[in-house]
């Protein structure tokens, strides 16, 4: 009886009492704030690249080639004796952006494929559904190479392709979760109030299907990464001599033998990046997962 | 039974059509003409690019084209390689052995570690050794698979010189390049094992045989796994798609003559009727594989009977 003398501007109160549970979650969990720390201090690292690193991406000091790591070179130099922890920093820009941007691009467009599909359902959802079924016959990043053939090779369509590529996870996930909060009065009552499809999708079922998008999305973010990674890795991406995380690794394969450096370390950018990222994923999914809360 | 069976083949028919489309359309897409992206870099005389339309057939209506396509495909014909001009799908079928044969073993060794994780760490559940297994599956995750490769060779190669770094033929060659490819998979395997075996530890006829006194071993044998593995079983399908594409990256690596390598080969020298053969032998054995992981899931749990 307490709740129904609660004045309905209340609504603010509320939000902001889901938002603190919320936040007091995060921050318990261990795992979360590990990944949100180390993420945190790559973004920043990665954004300051210009400030802290000691050289240029570029520059050659070609006396210094394939130097084990010491004073000079913190993490020793290339086969043009050039500064990894410097390339590093450079190239990360690059690999987040990837990540960042094909999200962008996925999560989007896969959104708002599964709210049509899900809400006007009929035809409509069944031609979504074939569309997204024959994209998934592509497994892998098999679908993101075929684009990338169609497009050309550089880093513009890298993002497009990975983005792209990643349709199908938000399009199910999306529809499945729309055909779920469909069901509810409030979005019944929203049509009966005359609101247009448009409005009620936008309105009502999007910032109700929002937690899976979210935590498909971070996880998104790390499997771009790696995708981006790869297809740069395949020279399908970024060209030299600009660094990115995968062409490093590419480069200093060659030289594994005499100087297993070149490679160990980009690797290691990428898979730390990749570990803090899932491990965020994982707790976000724990935290917002609707059959738990929300 | 075979209601299902038909439901599910029906279901396949415009996967397969929007796929085979789809791939047509993939040389049209292209920036500019087919024919001049046929002719490449060779100076072309409007003569010539006229002549290899016609030779192509570009002068017919699109569908005309589609079709004759389709028909040649059927009949296992998919055109000439652009680079060397052998038969795309001689190509297919000599590489072909080879990927099936890095992707089985890499199979077999994500299923292994896998689910032999994640029962340890079901079993063990909210103790060290279950953090423990968790955080290797974790790791394994976030390991991309170039990554993966190049810390096994430079582990077993380089520094222990047990096992040869690049090549195929021989299980000495073909262990490396498997079990990178297997990590990630096993990773995601071992999680999902573990919280099927957790899901049906809790249910009630669990607790009716260990009620009935039988050993915890055979509860865990009989009823535990029997149940917790049937989904796993439409997992390790999905898989097999994982490793084939997964197989692109291993196979530059590992210099292995397989079909992901010519693939990447033929996609940087644009070469695009062997992508455009590759892409959709891929895909369709990609397909038929899934309809097959369902048929057999169907099979082994005979609670499934959706169309």
């Amino acid at each position: 009886m307490s709740e129904a003398r609660v004045p309905p501007a209340n609504l603010d109160y509320q939000e902001a009492r889901r938002w603190s549970r919320f936040l007091k979650r995060f921050l318990r969990s261990r795992n979360v704030m590990a990944g949100a720390v180390v993420l945190g201090a790559v973004i920043i690292m990665v954004l300051l690249a210009a400030q802290i690193s000691p050289y240029e991406p570029t520059q050659q000091f070609r006396r210094h080639r394939l130097q084990a790591p010491n004073a000079e070179f913190l993490l020793g130099t290339d086969n043009l004796g050039r500064d990894i922890l410097t390339r590093i920093l450079y190239g990360g820009r690059v690999s987040l952006q990837v990540g960042i941007v094909s999200v962008a691009i996925g999560a989007t467009l896969g959104t708002l494929l599964g709210l049509i599909a899900g809400y006007i359902g009929g035809w409509t959802d069944v031609l979504i559904m074939r569309f997204i079924d024959m994209m998934l016959a592509f497994p892998g990043i098999l679908l993101a190479l075929v684009i990338i053939a169609v497009l050309g090779r550089n880093l513009q369509n890298v993002m497009i392709a990975v983005g792209l590529s990643s349709i199908p996870v938000y399009t199910r996930v999306v529809r499945g979760s729309t055909l779920s909060v469909k069901q509810f009065d409030f979005i019944v009552a929203a049509g009966a109030l005359g609101a247009s499809s448009g409005r009620i999708m936008a309105r009502h079922i999007l910032p109700n299907v929002l937690a899976p998008i979210i935590v498909v999305a971070t996880n998104g973010v790390a499997g771009a990464i790696i995708s981006g990674a790869a297809l740069s890795f395949l020279g399908l991406g970024q060209q030299p001599p600009d660094p990115e995380w995968g062409l490093m690794l590419n480069e200093g394969r060659d030289y594994i033998r005499a100087a297993a450096w070149v490679t160990t370390y980009p690797g290691l950018a990428i898979m730390i990046t990749v570990l803090s990222i899932n491990l965020l994923g994982d707790g976000l999914r724990d935290i917002l997962d609707p059959r738990l809360k929300l | 039974m075979s209601k299902y069976l038909a439901g599910r083949l029906l279901q396949t028919v415009p996967t397969v059509f929007l796929v085979t489309v789809a791939v047509f359309l993939m040389l049209h897409l292209t920036p500019g003409d087919p024919a001049e992206v046929f002719l490449g870099d060779k100076r072309s005389s409007p003569e010539l690019l006229e002549k290899v339309r016609e030779d192509m057939g570009l002068n017919r209506p699109l569908h005309v084209q589609y079709l004759s396509y389709m028909g040649n495909a059927l009949r296992g014909d998919l055109g000439r390689s652009l680079q060397t001009n052998v038969p795309v799908m001689e190509q297919i079928l000599n590489r072909l052995p080879w990927t099936i044969e890095l992707a089985a073993a890499a199979l077999m060794i994500a299923a292994f570690i896998g689910i032999s994780v994640g029962i340890i760490a079901a079993l063990n559940h909210n103790t060290i050794a279950d953090t423990l297994a968790m955080a290797l599956a974790l790791v394994g995750i976030s390991m991309p698979v170039y990554w993966s490769s190049l810390l096994l060779i430079l582990l077993f190669a380089v520094q222990l010189r047990v096992l040869p770094a690049i090549g195929q033929g021989g299980i000495e060659r073909l262990i490396l390049p498997a079990t990178a490819l297997a990590l990630v998979s096993a990773g995601s395997l071992a999680r999902m094992v573990r919280s099927s075996m957790l899901e049906v530890l809790n249910q009630d006829f669990v607790l009716t045989a260990r009620a009935k006194g039988i050993s915890e071993r055979l509860v865990v044998i009989r009823h535990v796994l029997r149940n917790a593995l049937i989904p796993v079983v439409t997992i390790l399908g999905l898989m097999l798609g994982n490793m084939l594409s997964g197989a692109v990256i291993t196979e530059t690596i590992f210099a292995r003559l397989g079909i992901g390598q010519k693939y990447v080969e033929a996609v940087l020298q644009k070469d695009f009727t062997m992508v455009q053969g590759t892409t959709l032998f891929i895909a369709l054995m990609y397909v038929f594989v899934n309809i097959v992981v369902d048929i057999v899931y169907a099979f082994i749990d005979p609670r499934i009977r959706y169309v």
